[in-house]
């Protein structure tokens, strides 16, 4: 459990002027300086402020509580905000690690005044996002992002505190979000208004039945059983979000992780695109998908410093050109990419292809020792555990002795993770224990 | 004191005692006894209820340990239990005034936290001054969870603080201001009534009730609970002057997710336009949500103050034609017909280009005027872009065996942590079958099976299914398996693991059977591995799986047989060469249709029976059985029987199916065959095929050929108001989608039952077995209608959940099965009709325009007209009977 401390200068609040709305997001006092990250007019008023509203509920969704967890230490974190060169994007993850949101605004949907690159957690109370959808296409929006970008006096000691205790599995799902995120491909659009039959279509309740949807001409074809060229839905009730929204956006675009059912649903609004980046079942974080513990369990990564280095807020990480300017191969950097998403130091954009620039506000630097399976592996082949033999290896694990077996690309193991998972959830303990053995013969 | 005198002193004295002898000593002094008086406290706290304690330990009076554990206990070991230990006497302010504990707020606050009913526990300590009132919403919880009678100090507190959280702390579970209100009994106000009073009182501010009322709504509240906000607005009945002061509240509700919130707002909001209190352009912006509301009454009347507002704001007639378009998004070709209509007297040139985007959408009755509108033409429409395959009909794959020890082993800890494909299964038992041996000779290769199977065993959840591979797995490593069973259910061999004549219970023996022949060192096939998807076992593959047997020596297992006999394939190979030495070679041959000896095993001459192509009845292996025993040599006759019940009171109605078998298996006889015809007992008490999606799943292989039986299960195992995450009834719709024999009665029962089910997992995939089958040419529209019409004409159920379930099988592309299944259920007299047919007439109705399609039946025809009803079906009834005879 890490416990995050919000402290805001003010409440973030939306209020009337004389043109339209002024919506003042307050930026942690941790990181916000002196200047505003961002003053700026949305120019499609009505869509910015309900994609921000629908940021916000699904940061303060609950579509899964964990057994093992009370439902009231499931507090919800706040919504980041990361201002880049040419981008605004806004972040929400669902308390119950299950789906992951996010707004991505383009210069074009703003008319921005001043900006100042970086990331910051925003406040988004209860008011606020009452309040958003009440902004209509034809009034003005002003959005500030920063510590005093409401004039409200406040004494020194009249700040806004929230203590919220976040759960591992919540921190280390954001990051890994976007790993589950760079291996998607993209599966179907549809036109907006087969996008809104679907959507109405839906169950309205919640739902946890598996069901396929997939693209028929202009219309969607849902099923119980899985028909090629379909998307695995699991609690379509998640997707509800988007119903106040699919009637201002040109097309849903819907994309893929084939390797462990992630999706990802995408209201493309032209200048503005709202991602909802859903995970195989409500009930499976992505932080247990393990999808780059292959590259962390590796001895050293060079390199990592090197691209780390070249961070600089990008909206567009370009793997060759940063591959010829650091003389690194492009394999590596993809591989280095991923390692840093999982350390929360950038995201992906599946619109271009990309990663880009941006720190999330909380402490992950020991996400390598957080991660259990990781530990576990290190306990492995650190204890002596594995017995490395031609294309075989015997892993002693406790009074059982498992056997990985490995090939170029065919690894298994006889552990009950891996009988249940396959590699769909990245590798098991025994597989990374081996992985090491190998690295470190 | 030492422990044993303190141990005496809680366990032979009072609890008042204990407490006045108790409060005299210093808490550090106190704190040393914490653990012996937890322990004992525990102890006796496990027999909480049951006016009963531990044998070995007595105690004078149960309350002196929780007064011990009070006194002695830290704040975090209090808190650490699941529920406060609160004694009757002493009361516990009384306790806490002579303790003076140092964690009284600590643990009221977490209690408090933890639960509602808290509150009335610990409200004497705070209004003693003992500790202060927890900051936490389950103090307002606690007002909506019990009804109190408010002393004049707690009226106080209510209306100045406590009453304007009301419309902030939402509640759940049961602990919510609408939940109270309809729970009450009948003689008690209801909040609404209270806040109302206070209010008229002028103890309340009518303004600010009003007020927050409304913010409540524009939370993010569950409907449910939402709906007492509103109905609370309702009933403080506020005047012309309110709500006009309230209008762009009442606006801004209408873009809410609730639809009862729409609802109220758009009632509201009428009052408002009617009265002239509304600025017409704000209105066609609000109206924008309730015009894509997924409700036809909220459309129609969003339509309607559409039209009226444009009327007032000519300037908006074009913005306002542009939104009445969105209502075509509605899936009512009522709705649709009546946005056209607005946009029409409104501005059909500006909404123009919109429509073209719903051509494709709009009912088929729409289409012709919405193209006309357009000015398009439905055969320039450009050819669709598909990315889904179309379904396929199933072909049978064939079901290739494990080749190694290692893949054998892999393949069964897979099964083991998920058994749901019964292929899988059966592969899985077909390695241990070959190459059980093998494996056995390796310990450290085996070492991960014996953990996890001992770990299943202990912990076997609920499928029959995972328990009968984990003692398959234990036996396998253990070397025995009867042994094991003694050791694991008792003294006998009585398989406690799994149901009583099941499948499992079959399939544990038969996997018994298995491991003994490994145990003596005999490795052969699964003779019952199905050759390929359609579960069966073909003739050829039998014969040589037999025949390794006999090489080795080794009589085949006479149930292993028997389910291979089950799963026989009814192809074309004879009996003419198959040898005639063993009672295992006699059953083949009998089984394809020999004339031999019949005897002396029951149990695999009726299986042997089953896989006869004629399946005539054969006494000489009825005979077998001490009475006649469904499908032992005699065929079952199965049939579906479907009625109505209704309760004593006459309130509540369900749908009773029984599926009879004549003759029934009375005599509980084991044999495969048998077990699908035990007489019922209980709702789910003759059930063999298990309780979980993988057992169900199991059990569907075991007469692939002839599913009736297995079918009758699944008539007789539905529940149709149950909604579950993991529903195992859809197992019984599997061998649809599977290779197999055309759908016999008990089957397109069990289709029209499961459409009209609660749990929409249930409905959505019979409606695309339903779809496959008819695909496939197995199950015709005259027989599928034959089947729906008992359950239809019951009344049990919805008829509405049958015309959904058409328009989806017509939405995958079956529309013409659709519309001939309900052209035949048309026929019946006019005092019959179903109720809400006119749905299903709507639909049918459709279907025929959609494809052109002939109104022809006769019986249908003569059936519409003869229906005396207003509304829907009068409507529908007349279009149909108006379409053209001959196709266009």
């Amino acid at each position: 459990m890490i416990e995050q401390v919000y402290q805001y200068d003010h409440v973030s609040e939306i209020s009337p002027t004389a043109h339209g709305h002024s919506l003042a997001l307050a930026s942690d006092r941790n990181v916000a300086a002196d200047t505003p990250f961002l003053e700026a007019r949305a120019l499609a008023p009505d869509v910015t402020a309900k994609s921000l509203r629908a940021v916000s509920e699904i940061v303060g969704s609950r579509f899964y509580v964990p057994p093992s967890m009370l439902a009231k230490i499931l507090r919800e974190a706040d919504p980041v905000v990361t201002v880049g060169s040419s981008s605004t994007r806004f972040e929400g993850f669902s308390a119950c690690c299950s789906a992951y949101i996010r707004l991505d605004l383009d210069d074009e949907a703003l008319e921005i005044q001043s900006r100042r690159k970086g990331t910051t957690n925003v406040d988004f109370g209860p008011d606020l996002r009452g309040a958003l959808p009440t902004v209509a296409k034809d009034t003005e929006l002003r959005i500030g992002v920063g510590a005093e970008v409401v004039e409200i006096s406040t004494g020194d000691q009249s700040f806004l505190e929230k203590k919220v205790p976040l759960p591992l599995r919540w921190v280390k799902g954001l990051a890994d979000v976007q790993v589950a995120i760079s291996a998607m491909e993209p599966a179907f659009s549809l036109p907006k208004i087969a996008a809104q039959r679907f959507l109405r279509g839906l169950p309205r309740g919640k739902n946890d039945q598996l069901i396929w949807v997939a693209a028929v001409g202009p219309t969607v074809r849902v099923t119980s059983r899985k028909t090629a060229g379909a998307v695995p839905l699991r609690g379509s009730h998640r997707l509800r979000v988007f119903e106040p929204l699919i009637g201002l956006a040109d097309s849903l675009d819907v994309h893929l992780n084939r390797a462990n059912g992630a999706s990802s649903w995408c209201l493309n609004f032209g200048t503005q695109r709202l991602w909802l980046v859903l995970n195989a079942e409500p009930w499976r974080g992505f932080s247990g998908d393990g999808g780059v513990l292959s590259d962390l369990a590796k001895p050293d990564r060079p390199g990592m410093a090197t691209v780390a280095a070249e961070l600089a807020w990008q909206d567009r990480i370009d793997p060759t050109e940063m591959s010829g300017r650091i003389g690194l191969g492009l394999e590596e950097i993809q591989t280095v990419l991923g390692a840093l998403a999982a350390g929360g130091a950038v995201g992906f954009d599946l619109a271009n292809g990309s990663y880009f620039h941006r720190e999330l506000p909380f402490d992950l630097a020991r996400a390598e020792v957080l991660n259990p399976r990781l530990k576990s592996a290190h306990k492995l082949f650190q204890g002596g555990a594995v017995q490395l033999e031609e294309g075989f290896a015997h892993v002693k694990s406790g009074d059982v002795t498992h056997k990985v077996t490995f090939g170029e690309n065919d690894w298994s193991c006889t552990c009950p993770w891996f009988a249940k998972n396959g590699l769909q959830r990245g590798p098991c303990k025994h597989m990374l224990a081996v992985e090491m053995a190998i690295d470190h013969p | 004191m030492t422990e044993t005198e303190f141990l005496d002193l809680i366990s032979t004295r009072t609890s008042q005692d204990v407490l006045d002898q108790l409060s005299r000593m210093p808490a550090k002094d106190r704190r040393a006894f914490a653990k012996p008086a937890m322990k004992l406290f525990k102890t006796f706290d496990r027999f909480w209820g049951l006016n009963d304690g531990p044998d070995d330990v007595t105690v004078l009076d149960q309350e002196a340990l929780t007064v011990a554990v009070l006194a002695t206990a830290s704040g975090s070991e209090l808190k650490k239990l699941a529920f406060f230990p609160r004694p009757d006497k002493p009361a516990l302010i009384e306790i806490i005034r002579a303790l003076d504990p140092d964690w009284t707020q600590s643990v009221v606050d977490h209690f408090v936290e933890q639960r509602v009913f808290y509150v009335r526990d610990f409200q004497p300590l705070w209004k003693a001054g003992l500790c202060t009132r927890p900051d936490s919403d389950a103090i307002i919880l606690s007002y909506y969870s019990y009804w109190t009678e408010l002393s004049d100090e707690d009226e106080k507190v209510l209306l100045e603080t406590d009453v304007w959280r009301f419309f902030e702390v939402e509640g759940g579970g049961e602990d919510s201001l609408a939940n109270h209100d309809k729970y009450i009994k009948s003689h008690v106000d209801t909040w609404a009534d209270r806040l109302k009073q206070y209010a008229d009182q002028g103890k309340l501010d009518r303004q600010r009730l009003l007020d927050a009322s409304l913010d409540a709504l524009e939370r993010d509240f569950g409907q449910y609970r939402a709906g007492w906000y509103s109905r609370f607005h309702v009933h403080l009945e506020p005047t012309q002057e309110e709500l006009a002061a309230r209008s762009d509240r009442y606006l801004r509700l209408l873009a809410s997710s609730i639809p009862p919130t729409v609802s109220f707002a758009l009632k509201h909001v009428q009052i408002l336009e009617k009265a002239g209190a509304l600025d017409a352009v704000s209105l066609v912006q609000a109206l924008e949500a309730p015009l894509q509301a997924r409700a036809k009454g909220t459309v129609t009347t969003a339509l309607k103050l559409l039209q009226r507002a444009a009327k007032r704001a000519p300037d908006y007639k074009s913005v306002a034609a542009e939104k009445a378009a969105l209502a075509l998004i509605s899936e009512d070709s009522g709705v649709q017909g009546k946005a056209l209509d607005a946009v029409e007297a409104m501005d059909l040139a500006s909404a123009a280009p919109m429509l073209g985007d719903y051509v494709d959408l709009v009912a088929p009755s729409v289409r012709p005027r919405i193209l006309e509108l357009t000015g398009a033409s439905a055969e320039v429409a450009p050819e669709p872009e598909m990315t889904a395959a179309p379904i396929k009909p199933a072909v049978p794959t064939p079901i290739v065996p494990v080749s190694t020890a290692a893949e054998a082993l892999a393949l069964f800890l897979k099964v083991l942590e998920d058994p749901r494909d019964p292929f899988e299964v059966e592969r899985a038992m077909d390695g241990l079958s070959r190459f059980g041996i093998d494996l056995r000779k390796d310990e450290t290769m085996l070492s991960p099976l014996r953990k996890r199977a001992n770990q299943i065993c202990k912990n076997p959840g609920e499928s029959d299914l995972r328990s009968v591979l984990a003692l398959t797995g234990r036996g396998l490593c253990d070397g025995t398996f009867e042994d094991l069973l003694k050791n694991e259910s008792g003294t006998v061999p009585s398989y406690n693991y799994v149901s009583r004549q099941s499948l499992q219970e079959f399939h544990l023996v038969r996997n018994g059977a298995l491991l003994k022949r490994l145990g003596a060192g005999v490795s052969a096939p699964l003779l019952s591995l199905p050759s390929d998807t359609s579960g069966q076992v073909s003739t050829g593959d039998l014969m040589r799986r037999m025949d390794a047997y006999r090489a080795a020596g080794h009589d085949p297992d006479p149930r292993d047989l028997a389910l291979a006999l089950m799963r026989l394939s009814v192809d074309g190979d004879s009996a003419a060469d198959l040898p005639n030495e063993t009672e295992a070679d006699r059953a083949l041959a009998y089984a394809k249709g020999a004339d031999v000896p019949v005897g002396p095993r029951p149990a695999l001459w009726a299986a042997a029976w089953c896989a006869r192509k004629d399946r005539r009845p054969d006494t000489t292996v009825s005979k077998l059985f001490k009475q006649p025993t469904p499908n032992c040599g005699l065929p079952a006759e199965m049939s579906v029987e479907v009625k109505k019940t209704t309760s004593d009171c006459g309130n509540y109605h369900w749908v009773d199916v029984e599926a009879p078998s004549v003759p029934a298996n009375t005599l509980q006889t084991r044999a495969l065959p048998a077990l699908f015809g035990a007489v019922r007992k209980g709702h789910f008490g003759s059930i063999c095929t298990g309780h979980t999606f993988a057992d169900v799943a199991w059990a569907s292989l075991t007469w692939p050929g002839h599913p009736e039986p297995f079918f009758r299960m699944g008539i007789l195992h539905q529940d149709t108001w149950q909604k579950l995450s993991d529903n195992h009834t859809r197992a019984y719709l599997e061998p649809f989608f599977r290779p197999g024999p055309n759908v016999g009665p008990l089957g397109a029962a069990v289709l029209a039952y499961y459409m009209a089910c609660e749990d929409k997992s249930v409905t959505s995939l019979a409606v695309e077995a339903l779809v496959a089958v008819a695909a496939e040419g197995r199950l015709s529209s005259d027989d599928f209608a034959l089947a729906l019409r008992p359950f239809l004409m019951s009344g049990a159920l919805p008829t509405a959940r049958w015309t959904k379930a058409m328009k989806a099988v017509s939405d995958l592309g079956s529309g013409s099965f659709a519309r001939d299944v309900i052209v035949r259920l048309l026929n019946f007299d006019p005092e019959d009709m179903p109720r809400d047919i006119g749905g299903m007439l709507e639909l049918c109705y459709e279907l025929h325009l959609a494809e052109g399609a002939r109104f022809d039946n006769e019986t249908a025809r003569q059936c519409l007209a003869s229906l005396k009803a207003g509304g829907k079906v009068a409507r529908f009834s007349k279009k149909l009977l108006e379409m053209p005879a001959e196709s266009r």
